[in-house]
């Protein structure tokens, strides 16, 4: 077995800079920002200044019950009207209240989660533009946000902040803060705004093809799967589940390999604040020697691949969906912790 | 079914290129094994442009709607598609669950079929069993995806796991029982061991030492 890497560098601080809306940049959180501003409250700060901005009725739709268990795992990555989102739409908010509400997400997320939550967002704006089929509709404004508990210092909360290929569910207690389960996606997933190049998911294709070209032929040969897979596993309505792990233990990479995949990891894990992501990706890289890596497709950069990390504490799922057009252009993702869905240990939901 | 042919074909040539699941019905297996028991959690999506023919393969009277009857009919077509095998038997499968969205969300590429069918008692006696699942319903409009969950007995591990190309078909190798020794990491080494079979490795070990004890000997 190879040695483990060192311990994953400690991630950057999203920096002391105030937040804009604009795209790209995530909203002011109240400017207070730092070590010592933890992620609790900071999504208190911003949840309770959003919450602000509401009216009763909107207050009243936009917070659920804690043990609303059917509320917490009503997410999707269809588009509306397909999937009837619960909350408030971004599209029915003031600007003001749209700013407060992209505020909460961003108290959350870290500053990359954050953009790549709004790369998202624009690449649906993308396919609003090219016209929707038949009643679907698509754009910035077709994302929701809701709340399942009520924002606390103390007891469980969660956002939940989605629409069309984004499922974000942070659950935060205290200290404690998840992000499982998350459903990342992206179509188109290469664009242009603003005269440069998106690429929403971009990092995790080149990452991932970077990792099965650095393996070994016979790492290879057990981490390739001669079948191919349409689309994730573990997607929408999976929660629960726990599936046989295959393909390519990671015990059996090198130090360097083992980086490499901890780094693909960090793309997912690290959408969430920097102190919460740490912590996960301390215990993912503890568990690494239980941890399976299988790959579906060619291995060819710029191809459509499906692959899975699989360890005790995560499932990460790559899925080019075939679903007309290019497959490389319409990406989804799912991110998993099996023993901590919603936070289960520290929430009990 | 003839008839459904020329309208699918004909949704697909008008569907849009970049829009969600179109024209395909994905069919997910999730497929678990107790010592006494096979269970299969069948998850059955029809893209917006192959929902008229499988509403049309449910709604039989055409009113429009899902009775409980067609429910209970194309639950048991579903069920008799697939073919569950144990050590070679086929085994008859029972239906456990089903649950039908309603017309407009299966119309609209939202809805999801699913039905749970579990085995008649098997006895899987202590040892190694093969066990093979092939989904054969709707072969010209669906792509497949089949899994298998995490056995809940820790009497039974998955050895080897292998799907064709299509995922309609798997084939398992499980242990059931206490192992013998064996290497290392081997009852959950599920994809190693489909490269180095533990009984293969068993086998080989044993002639090694054999070979040795009748050397020393000689």
């Amino acid at each position: 077995m190879a040695c483990l890497p060192a311990v994953f560098p400690a991630l950057a601080s999203a920096g002391d800079n105030l937040r804009t809306a604009a795209p790209g940049k995530a909203p002011t959180i109240g400017g207070a920002r730092g070590s010592a501003v933890t992620l609790s409250s900071k999504a208190i700060i911003a949840a309770n200044a959003f919450l602000a901005t509401l009216g009763e009725a909107q207050r009243t739709a936009v917070v659920f019950a804690f043990d609303d268990n059917v509320q917490r795992a009503k997410w999707s990555n269809l588009p509306s009207p397909m999937f009837r989102h619960a909350g408030l739409r971004l599209g029915d908010l003031t600007a003001a209240q749209r700013n407060a509400a992209l505020a909460v997400v961003a108290a959350v997320l870290s500053q990359e989660g954050y953009d790549k939550a709004i790369a998202i967002m624009e690449a649906d704006e993308t396919l609003k533009t090219a016209g929707a089929p038949g009643n679907v509709v698509f754009g910035r404004d077709e994302f929701f946000i809701s709340f399942v508990g009520t924002p606390s210092m103390t007891a469980p909360w969660m956002l939940q902040f989605g629409g069309h290929h984004l499922a974000i569910n942070v659950t935060i207690r205290g200290s404690d803060g998840v992000m499982t389960p998350s459903l990342i996606a992206t179509q188109p997933a290469t664009y242009t705004r603003d005269g440069k190049t998106v690429r929403p998911m971009g990092t995790e294709n080149d990452l991932s093809f970077a990792l099965i070209n650095s393996l070994d032929s016979a790492q290879r040969s057990q981490a390739i799967l001669g079948s191919t897979f349409h689309d994730l596993v573990l997607g929408p309505g999976n929660d629960g589940k726990k599936i046989v792990p295959e393909g390519v233990k990671v015990s059996t990479f090198t130090g360097a390999q083992q980086t490499q995949l901890l780094e693909l990891v960090h793309q997912w894990v690290g959408m969430l604040d920097d102190a919460a992501a740490a912590a996960r990706m301390t215990e993912i890289q503890a568990n690494l020697a239980d941890t399976w890596f299988v790959w579906s497709g060619p291995t060819t950069p710029g191809s459509a691949a499906y692959f899975r990390i699989q360890g005790p504490t995560v499932v990460i799922e790559y899925a080019p969906q075939q679903l007309g057009g290019s497959a490389v252009n319409h990406i989804h993702s799912m991110y998993r912790d099996p023993t901590n869905e919603y936070g289960r240990k520290f929430s009990n939901p | 079914m003839k008839r459904i042919i020329p309208i699918v074909l004909g949704l697909l040539l008008v569907a849009p290129a970049w829009a969600h699941r179109l024209d395909e019905y994905l069919q997910g297996t999730f497929l678990s094994v107790d010592p006494d028991r096979v269970t299969l959690e069948l998850s059955l999506t029809p893209g917006v442009s192959v929902a008229p023919a499988v509403m049309a393969l449910i709604d039989t009277d055409r009113d429009g709607q899902i009775s409980a009857m067609e429910a209970e009919a194309y639950t048991r077509v579903v069920a008799n598609s697939q073919v569950l095998k144990v050590d070679r038997h086929r085994i008859p499968l029972e239906v456990t669950g089903k649950l039908f969205p309603t017309p407009s969300d299966l119309r609209s590429g939202a809805g999801v079929i699913h039905i749970g069918l579990g085995s008649k008692t098997v006895d899987l006696a202590p040892g190694l069993h093969q066990i093979v699942l092939e989904n054969r319903h709707q072969a010209g409009l669906s792509t497949y995806l089949v899994n298998v969950l995490v056995p809940e007995s820790k009497e039974v591990r998955i050895i080897r796991q292998k799907r064709d190309l299509t995922q309609t078909r798997m084939e398992l190798e499980i242990a059931v029982g206490p192992l013998p020794t064996g290497p290392a990491g081997l009852a959950e080494a599920s994809s190693e061991a489909s490269r180095w079979p533990w009984w293969l490795a068993t086998a080989s070990g044993t002639g090694l030492i054999w070979f040795g004890w009748r050397g020393r000997r000689g």
